[in-house]
């Protein structure tokens, strides 16, 4: 009785705190959307900020999902320094993550079964983590801290390699776990995996996900925006054969994901020649790579599935059915068209798609659905108990203030980096004598000039997130040894948009 | 009665035996745990070994009993972590010098000197405020023979349910006047620890 | 043994004491130290087969000291070892580092290490074998 009593209590505190976490992470993220959209970069990133006590160290686990907004913003807003330290920041709050279990031990995990998943620290995506460091590497290019560039390009791709493995082993944790707790004969265990199975379960999850077309998802797991830009960075600074080979082996890899990509297979060829042998750096005219970042990427919403479970009345089972709330990823609108690349009056050169976040997204999302479907049933088993138990002893007011608490608490997690592109597109071509190249926008009107400095390898790094807001334009020098800053271009474009 | 007091001396006691005192740590009897990244352990027995091997070698000693000049060219940093490679760079020249075979030349470097002071004295030689006995004459430098250059490599891999990061440390000594790498080591650092979170 | 180095201690102790009134120069000669130190937990695992010592050429045309043993081990373990090098006036040599160089040895494994002195004027060293501590 006292035990049912303490429960609901707890779950009633937890109801406030839950209602309070999810809601305004819901508010921050529509206020953050608002600005960045705009391209007002300044006020999205008062909306991120957060209040450290003085002379404390910043949570990195709790403010990950802030570090990451922040860090690109000031990566947008050409202010690299910050960027990079942000950037640092947020990779330590990932490295904690990275430490702790799938299934975690901590209180967090008891929190995130009474209440929602949005009650736990973010868990980065790999894919995440891995842009990280391809953001981080292209801040430092931009300081033009070559040195620093290279060590985060390195990460990036040791991530790529680790995000497999990661993957493989979290499904087979799950598993195992989840089978443990069946055979110690729980009742909430042996319903949680009763549930799992349930064939009627099973047909609306993948109804409501329609499997094949939701699931298209990448052969390989990479980031294939970082493994290129990994390839051209290494490409760029080869010193050796073996660089050359790095290059060609993440260039390659590219191209294998979207063999129809031009770019990607003229990258991919160039890299293999230089490898080989076959082509000579010193012939090699200065190469200018234009890579655009278009759009918004994919975000969550919520998803409500209503779930057939078997609960004990004394000794009878009863079926009874319990609604669980899960995420499911969203497209967001891209920029319309391409990027004009023009260098003197020739025809302009246009960016082409060579790969989209959205099927990153998928890929990685495949893997850890069990996980959040897992947590979301064995919470609404739970909750199910409660509820069961408040009516037997609480009569019909116990089980509708326990069914109240598990609406007010069956809420999908949410949260997740809305910086990130719809998709990236890209061009290469040979740096004009002049120096001087024109971008082209959507419907063909000049976004602005740029110039390019002498130097053998540039990467002309754009992100544009909407029609309604300017192109953030950065001429890197690959090599990292002319720094380099961050114009915002917007030309007539603005004027003439439709979207 | 006595159980709340009893907590709070428990948990004292737990938080006490927790907290770990700042201490010196002496690098000839340093037994300390083993670190995924490189750390000054690494850096030692590296340079150790470079320059034991250097001396035995002889590619360091002159033929005519003099010293050889060295400059230091790049050693890139093709790691997942932020080394500083003079660490690395500061032992192999110290023991060089120390040998009494190989002294290195601050006054040429890749990206410029490493010590701008040998040029910014020479501008002094004009200057009517300096008396000039003392400013340094026109071609007193000495150019460099021989020239370090190198790379730390990484390479991760799984290993089994651990990781299994090994860091190789390639140091070649060119002779300028030929072209040619007279002396070249490798030196390989394995190490194997947990896979639940990334090497650096 | 334990009363062998106490033996020891006692006669370095005396030849100290006796330095304070000769004349520098000579104490060198006089100090005994042993070229070999093994640590007992050592010795139990490992033997040290051999110890080879020699003066290697230079194209200067000086000679530096390099030594080399062999350990062979009766079980699995690790060893820590180090060279600390002493010129003719018996003081020490600096070399790279102070840290002891950390190798692990199979059963029934022979090994075989070398090292070089610093400096063309080392005439003696000491090498020590220890067990690490983890």
């Amino acid at each position: 009785m006292e035990v049912v009593f303490r429960f609901l209590v707890a779950a009633f505190l937890a109801t406030l705190m839950a209602g309070c976490s999810s809601f305004q992470q819901k508010n921050q993220m529509d206020a953050f959307n608002d600005a960045y959209a705009v391209g007002d970069y300044d006020l999205a990133l008062q909306t991120v900020s957060f209040k450290t006590a003085k002379g404390k160290a910043v949570d990195t686990d709790e403010h990950l999902l802030d570090l990451l907004h922040q860090a690109e913003l000031y990566r947008l807003l050409g202010r690299y320094q910050e960027a990079t330290n942000t950037y640092d920041l947020a990779e330590e709050g990932m490295k904690n993550l990275d430490l702790a279990n799938i299934l975690e031990k901590s209180s967090t995990a008891f929190m995130a079964l009474m209440v929602n998943d949005s009650e736990r620290d973010y868990q980065a995506l790999m894919s995440e983590a891995i842009l990280v460091n391809t953001y981080k590497g292209l801040a430092f290019l931009a300081e033009g801290n070559n040195e620093f560039a290279r060590v985060e390009f390195n990460r990036a791709d040791d991530r790529t390699r680790r995000a497999v493995e990661y993957f493989s082993k979290e499904i087979a944790e799950q598993r195992e776990a989840l089978n443990q707790q069946a055979q110690s004969g729980q009742n909430t265990a042996a319903m949680v995996r009763n549930s799992l199975n349930n064939q009627s379960l099973r047909n609306a999850v993948s109804q409501r996900y329609e499997v094949e077309s939701e699931w298209s998802v990448l052969p390989e797991f990479i980031v294939p925006a970082s493994t290129y830009l990994h390839g051209i960075y290494f490409l760029a600074n080869a010193s050796s054969r073996a660089d050359y080979e790095k290059a060609a082996t993440s260039l390659t890899r590219v191209a294998a994901m979207n063999r129809a990509s031009d770019v990607l297979q003229r990258d991919a060829k160039l890299a293999e020649a230089l490898a080989a042998g076959r082509q000579s750096m010193a012939e090699l005219a200065p190469q200018v790579w234009v890579l655009y970042e278009n759009g918004l990427g994919p975000v969550l919403e919520e998803t409500r599935i209503d779930v057939p479970l078997l609960i004990f009345h004394g000794s009878q089972q009863a079926p009874a059915y319990f609604g669980i709330a899960l995420p499911r990823y969203r497209g967001r609108a891209a920029v319309p068209g391409s990027l004009g690349v023009l260098a003197g009056a020739d025809i302009a050169v246009q960016t082409e798609r060579i790969s989209d976040m959205g099927s990153v997204i998928r890929t990685e999302m495949k893997e850890r659905f069990p996980g959040v479907l897992a947590r979301a049933v064995s919470s609404a088993v739970i909750k199910a108990v409660i509820q069961n138990e408040a009516a037997e002893k609480f009569g019909v007011w116990g089980q509708l203030g326990a069914a109240a608490l598990t609406i007010a608490t069956t809420q999908a997690d949410l949260r997740s980096w809305q910086a990130l592109p719809n998709h990236w597109q890209a061009a290469r071509i040979d740096r004009p004598e002049s120096g001087k190249l024109t971008l082209t926008g959507t419907n063909g009107h000049s976004l602005g000039t740029i110039m390019i400095p002498d130097q053998p390898f540039t990467l002309l790094y754009v992100k544009r997130p909407t029609l309604a807001g300017p192109a953030s334009v950065v001429a890197l020098d690959l090599q990292g040894r002319n720094p380099a800053s961050t114009v915002q271009l917007s030309g007539k474009d603005l004027l003439t948009a439709t979207y | 009665m006595f159980k709340l007091p009893i907590v709070f001396c428990v948990s004292m006691l737990m938080l006490a035996g927790c907290a770990t005192p700042t201490r010196y740590i002496d690098p000839a009897a340093d037994d300390g745990p083993v670190t995924m990244t490189m750390d000054y352990r690494d850096f030692e027995k590296a340079a150790t070994e470079a320059v034991d091997d250097m001396l035995a070698s002889g590619a360091v000693s002159k033929p005519n009993g003099e010293r050889y000049i060295m400059v230091v060219s790049r050693v890139t940093n093709d790691t997942m972590q932020r080394i500083d490679t003079d660490q690395l760079t500061k032992k192999i020249r110290v023991a060089l010098l120390r040998s009494g075979k190989v002294v290195t030349t601050t006054a040429v470097g890749l990206d410029g000197a490493e010590d701008e002071m040998s040029a910014r004295v020479r501008e002094l030689r004009d200057s009517e405020e300096f008396d000039q006995t003392g400013v340094q004459r026109k071609g007193t430098l000495i150019a460099p023979d021989l020239s370090l250059s190198g790379k730390i490599l990484q390479r991760n891999h799984k290993a089994g349910k651990e990781q299994q990061v090994e860091y190789y440390i390639q140091l070649s000594l060119t002779e300028l006047a030929t072209g040619l790498a007279t002396w070249e080591v490798e030196t390989p650092i394995i190490k194997r620890g947990p896979n639940d979170a990334v090497s650096w | 043994m334990r009363f062998q180095k106490q033996i020891i201690a006692f006669s370095c102790a005396l030849v100290l004491a006796g330095c304070a009134i000769q004349p520098p120069a000579e104490t060198a000669a006089a100090i005994d130290r042993e070229q070999l130190q093994i640590d007992p937990e050592v010795n139990y695992f490992v033997a040290v087969t051999e110890l080879l010592s020699q003066r290697i050429a230079q194209p200067g045309g000086e000679t530096l000291l390099q030594i080399q043993y062999a350990v062979e081990a009766r079980s699995n373990g690790d060893l820590a070892w180090k060279v600390t090098w002493f010129d003719p006036n018996g003081m020490a040599v600096k070399g790279v580092g102070e840290g002891y160089r950390k190798v692990s040895l199979l059963t029934g494994q022979t090994r075989y290490f070398t090292a070089t002195a610093p400096h063309a004027r080392v005439t003696d060293y000491q090498l020590h074998l220890r067990e690490p501590q983890q």
